[in-house]
């Protein structure tokens, strides 16, 4: 369908204009660029998928939301696999990113690929942290197109 | 139909406040303001009855002798309190729950706005005639 | 109302006398099952009853509809024991009755037959009958699927026979009880819902209909079922709210008109049971309020029974709004006041219930509930206040006293008399009846609510409970009072950024603190209101000219917060270069005036603070101003990089800042500070200007500071002075952060090549680095070396020295220049590969510091010596090691003796051939000293080349010397050895002894008689020595000495001829005598053991030096032979 590629090609470009991959330490700053694009999308897309839920009961079902409801309607599919050590540590397993599938289904260009991640971790920040959980999203490639996001709440 | 319809905030602070009679404003935010207590009480997570309780709309909070004050949480965390009279008394539940559903797909429309930066008050000519539909026209 | 169901008896009374007693008293004993109908969940219920007699008129006609005191169950009873006796009169007498039975439908009965066992026991005398009467009983009066026919055995008797017979017979009683109950009151049930269907028809009225459902509550309540009962309460109570709210709208039924006739009573809500009201209700007399006391009372006494004493509580609040709202609906008329008094008797009679009732775990549910009456009761009291006139603004009219009286007239007879003066009534009367008792009562009771709503969490409506305290005070001409309250109010609400509520409050406190004459605060809150952006315009301009007024009368500096008043919304550091002590700092400062006029600030000033070292390092300062976000974040947002590792093979985005992020975060700071904490911070360092005008709105202002020390700098408090007016901001948001560098001047030395060589003449490089200072032209820096190194400024002269001034141009902050140097390190004899230590001081004139450079220089080659020996014949050998990789020519390669005139040592190398030498390729050169010039005296030689750098020209030619000794160095002795087959043998052969012949022969006598000791060293693997391995010797007159020793092969081949040691012996006596020439002296002076003292280098030529001998193995039995190589 070409709405759904369209989303695809603007993600791609986006990250490919503000990726740069050159001098460390601007490396540095343009992932976290893309990763704050993808909060603020993430914060103010979550206000409207959450609008017919009903209230979360604790963390474990707000993460269960983000895994079905809300990947689904990003990504066209849910999160394969959700683990968590119940201490605040979770781990989203896709095993067919949207955003990698189309890129590689080898190993060979792996290096690449974390930019390709960067958007989405915000995304799951922003809607985590309207949400009223604060965390970190990091993400790891270990095999295109799977892919790990690992979700890292604040303890109080 | 409502009196006064209010927006708060994640922290509670007030993002928008309406009331049919603007000289009431001040009366209606203090009962407004009040009300919050009720809406933290019946949400604080952790307590026996907000595990039942898992609709967003939370019902009469705080009735007084002639307004009745409806509340609504957003699961960001966002409260919608809206304001009737008590004498009003063919207002059944499922009006106020009609109230608050468009209240709050008018509130989402405003966050995706991407001039409204989220926690600021309100201003937007189509969230206020929202509102507008909610209130009582006098 | 409390009627237990009916049992009838009949038969044989007085054997149920006998056992009545015990059947009421056991029967309730226990609970049973009731198994209901229409799907309803079975409950457990006890059964009590109340027994009558039976007669033909008890039983209801039909269409009589009352449950209470309808017979439930007819029992007969008969003790008839034989078949006889019954088949005569008992039967009939049971038929009898049984047909009348029948006769009205009824179907449920019992009939007992009691069994003595004692009678039987005198019946045993007959056969024993095939039937018993109770069997027969059955037979005759058969029931469908219920034992109704049962017998009761010895009942009076104690045994467990007896007791069993009673258990079943109980159990049987009460099961056909109940289901005796379920057909009435399914019959009831459907009756009342008929009854309910017809409301909306003419001639129904509610007043029956309640009374109807009520009986079924009674009956539910009785069997315990308290839930039940409630529901049937609460259906009524919803029936008669929707009947008023109809009303409203649709037509008014005629019976709802008996309500709306004026009320002219108003007696509280009263929890005892009233008969009183039953009594009006049911002749149809009472009020809405009476028939809502009375609804209300039931309820809340079966939830007493409940044990739920905060849904009491729960439920009065919307009771009572409730019924308020109805009064209004049906447009009941009352006089003012008499509703605020039956809400205020209505809320206390629940909460003293709660008090009486809830146990201490529910102490909070209670509360949570009781707040609202509390605040209700609260509220209405001031209702009543103002409308008696007793607030402490009012006196009382009187007509407002005669409203007064007639209010308590009218509320009834008090119902808790016997606990006044705490009964509701009491409690309206007493404050009433005075300003003073009013005024207690009213504080008392508005303490309570606050500490109420406080313990449940509602502190917002705790707050505003304090509001209206507020306003009392102010009433009562104690603002000092009323001042608590309202900053507790202005706390919640800047809080969380109620502005509007907020500036209203900050009204009232400015009011407040006019009154009281407090001109301090009182300015504060002109100053606030005067910028507020919730107060219109002309409160504003005011408030300002208040604030202008006030601002001449005050002694003391006044600080104020200066959020929303004067505040810095940006600054930028507008230095574009690095910034170094001492430079000027600008910055660009944006302050917004909310204030409707221009001001003149006196000054404006921005601390700066230096930051901790260790913050600086965790990288909490962030150098950038201004957010990017557009979301406002209250995390810092993470750091994350791109990450691939190579080893895993997986690529990741990786998080730096974990903890800093997910840090837990203080929930309230910032701007929103408690204006009495705001203090001036004492700070040395601040960015500064003097008399500004301010507009109102954005202004644009710079200001400046220096600072002379290093360290990175944060932008702390912003003070603006206007008169005695502080404002004080203590944060700017996002943090400002700058650097102040220091670096000292620096300088180092720099090599082109890998390594510096020692005597050679070089280039080094000095790096001249400013730091952070500026260094003028014509600076002067010294340069000394240590010993052996000498510099130079210009290559093409040779001119070095030991220290040497380098005059610099001029330096600007962090700039390098270079200045060329040469250097030569003198390389002297060189013994080994250690490289040549050297330093250089650099001394700084500019800035008195002093840098010492070591230096390390290569030596590019070293030398070492031998002497060979042949016979009288010396040699000596110098060869020359190359160090580097870098080649050397060596040229002129000369040997003098230093001391010595005579000693000419003969050149065997071509002393003015080219040699090379490096790493890889050695020189080497070679003396022959004949035996006249040896001495036995030490001789120095000196060795001197001249070498140059293989790739230079012929100008770069540098000497090089050598010095060494050579001790006593001429032939003294010389050993001669041989080893020859034992007699008779060709050779030598392994295992078979041979002679070894040595002879000592002196060439030159040192001493006289000296004494020589030789031992045989061999190999012990090879050879073994037969008897002695050393001896001592005196070389006589002769200068010859021969010895002969044994010495046997032990292996084949050719063997190195065992070697002869010899050394000069020295007995124990002639220790000392030797001792000095030795140098080998033994360290104990007592010891006089004899020793042995070595030759020197060169004294004793061995001619047998590397021989080898010739042997056979074992079996050969061939000569010798001696082969030497």
């Amino acid at each position: 369908m070409a709405d759904d590629v369209l989303f695809e090609l603007l993600h791609m470009e986006m990250t490919i204009s503000i990726f740069q991959p050159d001098q460390s330490e601007s490396k540095r700053s343009s992932i976290s660029k893309l990763e704050q694009i993808g909060f603020c999308t993430g914060y103010r897309l979550v206000e409207r998928l959450t609008k017919d839920w009903p209230r979360f009961k604790d963390e474990l079902d707000t993460m269960k939301f983000i895994c079905k409801e809300f990947w689904s309607c990003i990504y066209k599919k849910q999160i394969d696999n959700l683990r968590t050590n119940h201490q605040g540590v979770y781990v989203l397993q896709d095993n067919r990113f949207r955003f990698l599938t189309q890129l590689s289904q080898s190993k060979q260009y792996i290096e690449a690929t974390p930019k390709y991640l960067a958007f989405t971790c915000g995304v799951v920040r922003g809607a985590l942290s309207n949400l009223g959980i604060t965390c970190i999203v990091t993400a790891e490639v270990f095999s295109p197109p799977t892919c790990k996001f690992q979700v890292q709440v604040q303890r109080i | 139909m409502a009196v006064a319809v209010a927006v708060i905030g994640k922290e509670n602070s007030p993002l928008y406040v309406r009331t049919v009679n603007p000289s009431s404003e001040l009366k209606f935010m203090y009962t407004i303001h009040a009300s919050l207590d009720v809406v933290e009480e019946k949400v604080i997570v952790g307590k026996k009855s907000s595990g039942e309780l898992r609709e967003l709309y939370l019902g009469l909070l705080y009735p007084t002798e002639d307004y009745k004050v409806y509340g609504y949480v957003t699961n960001t965390r966002i409260k919608f309190i809206i304001i009737v009279e008590s004498s009003y008394t063919t207002l059944r539940d499922n009006d106020i729950r009609q109230m608050f559903r468009k209240l709050h797909n008018a509130y989402s429309d405003v966050v995706c706005n991407p001039f409204y930066v989220p926690g600021d008050t309100i201003c937007s000519k189509q969230f206020e005639s929202s509102v507008k539909g909610i209130l009582i026209q006098e | 109302m409390e009627s237990k169901p009916v049992i009838t008896y009949a038969g044989d009374l007085n054997l149920f006398a006998s056992l009545q007693s015990t059947l009421e008293k056991r029967l309730s004993e226990e609970t049973v099952e009731w198994r209901r109908s229409y799907g309803r969940s079975p409950k457990m219920v006890k059964v009590e009853a109340d027994f009558v007699p039976f007669n033909e008129d008890i039983i209801p006609q039909e269409g009589e509809w009352n449950i209470s005191g309808h017979p439930l169950l007819h029992t007969y009873w008969t003790e008839c024991s034989n078949l006889e006796s019954y088949k005569s009169t008992s039967r009939e007498e049971i038929n009898a009755w049984f047909s009348y039975l029948k006769l009205k439908n009824v179907h449920d009965w019992m009939i007992v037959v009691v069994d003595h066992a004692d009678i039987r026991k005198a019946n045993k005398a007959k056969l024993l009958p095939r039937t018993t009467v109770l069997d027969k009983v059955k037979n005759d009066f058969p029931s469908k699927n219920s034992e109704r026919c049962i017998s009761l055995l010895d009942p009076l008797k104690n045994d467990s026979r007896s007791r069993e017979s009673w258990q079943s017979f109980l159990h049987r009683v009460r099961i056909l009880v109940l289901q005796a109950y379920n057909y009435h009151l399914g019959r009831y049930e459907e009756y009342v819902r008929t009854q309910r269907e017809r409301r909306n028809e003419p001639g129904w009225t509610f007043n029956r209909f309640f009374f109807l459902q009520e009986e079924l509550a009674f009956v539910f309540e009785m069997l315990g079922l308290y839930e039940e009962a409630l529901v049937q309460y609460d259906e009524l109570d919803a029936l008669f709210s929707q009947f008023v709210i109809n009303s409203n709208v649709g037509g008014m039924p005629e019976w709802l008109t008996q309500f709306c006739k004026p009320c002219d009573t108003w007696p509280g809500l009263c929890l005892l049971k009233s008969q009183a009201l039953l009594e009006k209700l049911r002749e149809g007399k009472s009020s809405l309020l009476d028939f809502r006391n009375y609804l209300f009372s039931r309820q809340c006494s079966l939830l007493l029974l409940r044990l739920k004493p905060w849904e009491l509580a729960q439920r009065a609040l919307p009771f009572l709004h409730n019924c308020v709202k109805e009064l209004k609906v049906l447009e009941i008329v009352m006089p003012p006041g008499s509703i605020a008094c039956w809400v205020f008797l209505s809320c206390l009679e629940v909460l003293q219930t709660c008090e009486i009732f809830k146990e201490s775990s529910q102490v909070e549910a209670c509360s949570l509930y009781t707040a609202g009456l509390r605040s209700y009761a609260r509220e209405k009291l001031h209702e009543l206040g103002i409308l008696c006139g007793l607030m402490p603004d009012m006196e009382a009219t009187s007509e407002q006293l005669h409203l007064v009286v007639s209010l308590l007239s009218r509320i009834g007879n008090d119902p808790h008399a016997e606990k006044a003066p705490h009964s509701p009534h009491a409690k309206l009367c007493e404050s009433l009846s005075s300003k003073e008792a009013f005024l207690k009562n009213y504080l008392e009771m508005s303490e309570l609510t606050i500490s109420t709503f406080k313990y449940i969490g509602q502190v917002r409506n705790a707050r505003l409970i304090g509001y209206d305290l507020a306003q009392l005070y102010l009433k009562l001409k104690e603002p000092h009072k009323a001042v608590t309250f309202l900053l507790d109010m202005l706390k919640t609400y800047q809080q969380e950024g109620w502005e509007k509520l907020q500036a209203k409050t900050e009204a009232e406190l400015a009011a407040c603190y006019k009154a009281m004459g407090n001109t301090r605060s009182y300015i504060k809150f002109c100053a606030y209101l005067s910028a507020s952006s919730s107060v219109v315009q002309e409160e504003k301009e005011h408030y300002f000219r208040e604030l202008i007024t006030l601002k001449k009368m005050i002694e003391k500096d006044v600080y104020l917060r200066s959020y929303k008043l004067l505040f810095i919304t940006d600054v930028k550091i507008q230095n574009s270069e690095v910034i170094i002590p001492g430079s000027k700092i600008q910055a660009s400062v944006k302050i917004s005036n909310l204030f409707p006029e221009e001001i003149t600030c006196n000054s404006v000033s921005v601390s700066v603070v230096k930051l901790e070292e260790s913050t600086v390092q965790k990288g909490h300062v962030r150098t950038t101003s201004g957010s990017e976000d557009s979301i406002p974040l209250p995390e810092s947002s993470p750091d994350l990089i791109h990450h691939h590792d190579g080893n895993t093979g997986t690529a990741r985005i990786h998080c730096f800042n974990v903890s800093q992020v997910l840090q837990r975060r203080d929930s309230h700071h910032s701007f929103h500070q408690d204006s009495s904490k705001i203090t001036k911070d004492e700070c040395e360092i601040a960015f500064y200007c003097q008399n500004l005008r301010l507009k109102p709105g954005d202004n644009l202002v710079t200001l400046n500071v220096q600072i002379h020390n290093e360290g990175v700098y944060s932008l702390k408090q912003v003070s603006v002075e206007w008169g005695k007016l502080w404002f004080i901001q203590n944060h700017i948001i996002p943090q400002v952060t700058f650097h102040v560098l220091h670096e000292p001047c620096k300088m180092d030395l720099h090599q082109n090549r890998g390594e510096l060589l020692a005597g050679v003449p070089q280039n080094l490089e000095i790096n001249v680095n400013s730091g952070s200072n500026h260094v003028p032209p014509g600076t002067e820096v010294i340069l000394k070396s240590s010993r052996g190194l000498l510099l130079s400024l210009d290559p093409s002269v040779e001119d070095f020295s030991d220290e040497i001034k380098v005059v610099l141009a001029g330096i600007k902050p962090f700039q390098t220049i270079k200045v060329t140097l040469h250097v030569l390190a003198h390389l002297g004899p060189q013994r080994d590969n250690n490289t040549v230590e050297h330093q250089i001081n650099l001394k700084w004139l500019y800035l008195d510091q002093c840098v010492t450079i070591p230096l390390h220089f290569l030596p590019p080659f070293m030398s070492i010596n031998k002497l060979h020996t042949c016979e009288k014949r010396k040699y000596v050998q110098i060869i020359v090691h190359g160090l580097t990789s870098e080649s050397f020519i060596l040229v002129n390669s000369s040997l003098k003796s230093i001391d010595s005139k005579q000693v000419h040592p003969k050149p065997l190398s071509l002393s003015n051939g080219t040699l090379i030498v490096n790493t890889e390729q050695t020189a080497g050169f070679l003396w022959e000293l004949r035996p006249e010039e040896c001495a036995l005296s030490p001789i120095k030689f000196i060795f001197s080349v001249d070498y140059l750098p293989k790739h230079s020209d012929q100008s770069m030619v540098r000497k090089y010397t050598y010095d060494f000794r050579l001790d006593s160095h001429k032939t003294l002795y010389v050993v001669k050895a041989q080893v020859i087959p034992a007699k008779g043998l060709e050779f030598c052969r392994v295992g078979s002894m041979c002679n070894m012949h040595l002879s000592i022969i002196q060439f030159q006598s040192v001493t006289p008689n000296e004494s020589l000791m030789y031992e045989i060293v061999v190999d012990q693997s090879q050879w073994a020595v037969c008897g002695r391995t050393a001896g001592v010797v005196n070389v006589d007159m002769t200068g010859k000495h021969n010895v002969t020793l044994e010495v046997m092969p032990l292996i084949g081949g050719f063997l190195p001829q065992p070697v002869v040691r010899l050394s000069r012996y020295i007995p124990a006596d002639h220790q000392k005598h030797f001792g000095k020439d030795s140098g080998l002296r033994s360290e104990g002076n007592g010891h006089s053991a004899a020793r042995l003292e070595p030759f020197k280098l060169g004294q004793v030529y061995n001619y047998n030096r590397a021989t080898q001998v010739h042997v056979l193995p074992a079996t050969a039995t061939s000569g010798i032979e001696v082969v030497a190589t």
